[in-house]
């Protein structure tokens, strides 16, 4: 059985973030960020979550990596939320304890 | 050539009982301005019983389906980031469309809201009722918010929209939102009653729809210093608009948005359908 986690976490810009995440066999399996930040292209921000696919939950660095790697592409425009703000979130969601 | 003649148009388009078709005009008229075959447009518009959710938001979090279910509430994802909001037929929504570069100073969608909030501040104004920008993007009176503002930047497009608590029914508004705990916290209240007014609270009247929007309208004329001429939907936008309306806000799929992967995507596909069926199925939706 997958173990699931939340968070909301709140920027000091002002927005929020939601982060659902699942984790199999000590793997992200599934994790989704929303929230009521504003963002280009809109269709772009799902895969923030896609990239973390598969990354061992021990690895922080990694997924902290490959979250920058996501804000360094062009045509990413975020507002009300920094890239730092999706880094915090997620590190929040793992210390979570486990959602029903 | 529209910014240079200070000529900009006003819009009135709206099917209030349709919040699909609302919003699908909203984007239709940012395109059509961003793609330089339409001038800097204002529109006011209202839908009636409905829950405005941010492009980035997730549907089950963020809202209560099963109350929206319960009082006929529909639901529709629009295009812009920011968080859910609730629409009744007391509620002015306003949206201003610039081409890009735009007015607005450094051409930003933060010291747009600013900009933005401002007019709607000065026409506040003009109806006794004292106002003022609380960053990101809300109008605050006091401590309370009267108006909630949105918006996107795209390469061509700098475009923002807001809604206006005329007199809406804040019974429901308060019922049909799950606002996070630590949103409320931050805002320094314990509940979304307390956080919001309507312009019937602070002036004590029903202030009637056209009162409101012929207040806004100077605001908007005083701080951009133009002029607005009522206008209707080109056929460009027209065409873009039935599109957008039948291929995206008409979509379960647009509709509960960003949440593909979740596993409790059936359970909420499956309130979904039960959110306004009626008129859905009246009106199309792909259900």
């Amino acid at each position: 059985m997958p173990i699931r986690k939340q968070a909301v976490y709140r920027s000091e810009r002002g927005k929020t973030i939601r982060v659902c995440l699942m984790i199999t066999n000590g793997k992200l399996s599934n994790v989704i960020f929303t929230g009521d930040f504003f963002g280009e292209p809109a269709e772009e921000f799902q895969k923030i979550g896609e990239s973390l696919t598969g990354l061992n939950v021990s690895d922080e660095n990694e997924i902290m990596r490959k979250i920058d790697e996501f804000f360094k592409k062009k045509d990413i425009w975020v507002a009300g939320v920094a890239p730092e703000d999706f880094k915090q979130a997620l590190k929040k969601a793992l210390k979570n304890h486990n959602h029903a | 050539m529209w910014l240079t003649e200070g000529r900009w148009r006003l819009l009135e388009v709206e099917r209030p009982e349709d919040p699909y078709y609302n919003l699908a005009v909203e984007e239709a008229v940012a395109r059509a301005v961003g793609e330089g075959v339409a001038p800097v447009t204002l529109r006011f518009w209202r839908n009636d019983n409905a829950v405005v959710i941010g492009a980035f938001q997730c549907v089950s979090l963020e809202i209560k389906l099963e109350e929206c279910i319960k009082y006929g509430v529909k639901v529709v994802r629009r295009f812009t980031g920011g968080g859910a909001v609730y629409h009744d037929i007391r509620n002015l929504n306003y949206a201003i469309s610039f081409k890009r570069p735009s007015p607005i100073p450094g051409d930003n969608i933060l010291t747009g809201y600013r900009v933005v909030g401002d007019a709607v501040i000065a026409g506040l104004g003009r109806l006794g009722v004292e106002a003022e920008f609380t960053p990101v993007n809300d109008i605050q009176v006091g401590s309370r918010k009267v108006s909630g503002m949105a918006g996107t930047l795209t390469r061509n497009i700098l475009f923002i929209h807001g809604c206006l608590l005329v007199g809406s029914n804040i019974e429901v508004l308060s019922r049909v939102l799950n606002v996070p705990r630590e949103k409320l916290e931050a805002k320094g209240v314990g509940s979304v009653r307390a956080r919001v007014a309507t312009l019937r609270d602070e002036l004590g009247r029903e202030v009637p729809m056209d009162e409101v929007k012929k207040a806004l309208l100077k605001g908007f004329e005083e701080v951009f210093d133009a002029e607005f001429i009522s206008g209707d939907l080109t056929s460009w936008e027209k065409d873009k608009a039935e599109e957008l309306y039948k291929n995206k806000y008409l979509t379960v799929d647009w509709n509960l948005g960003p949440c593909k992967g979740c596993p409790h995507k059936d359970r909420d596909t499956a309130l979904f359908r039960r959110v306004g069926l009626a008129d859905q199925k009246a009106s199309g939706l792909q259900i």
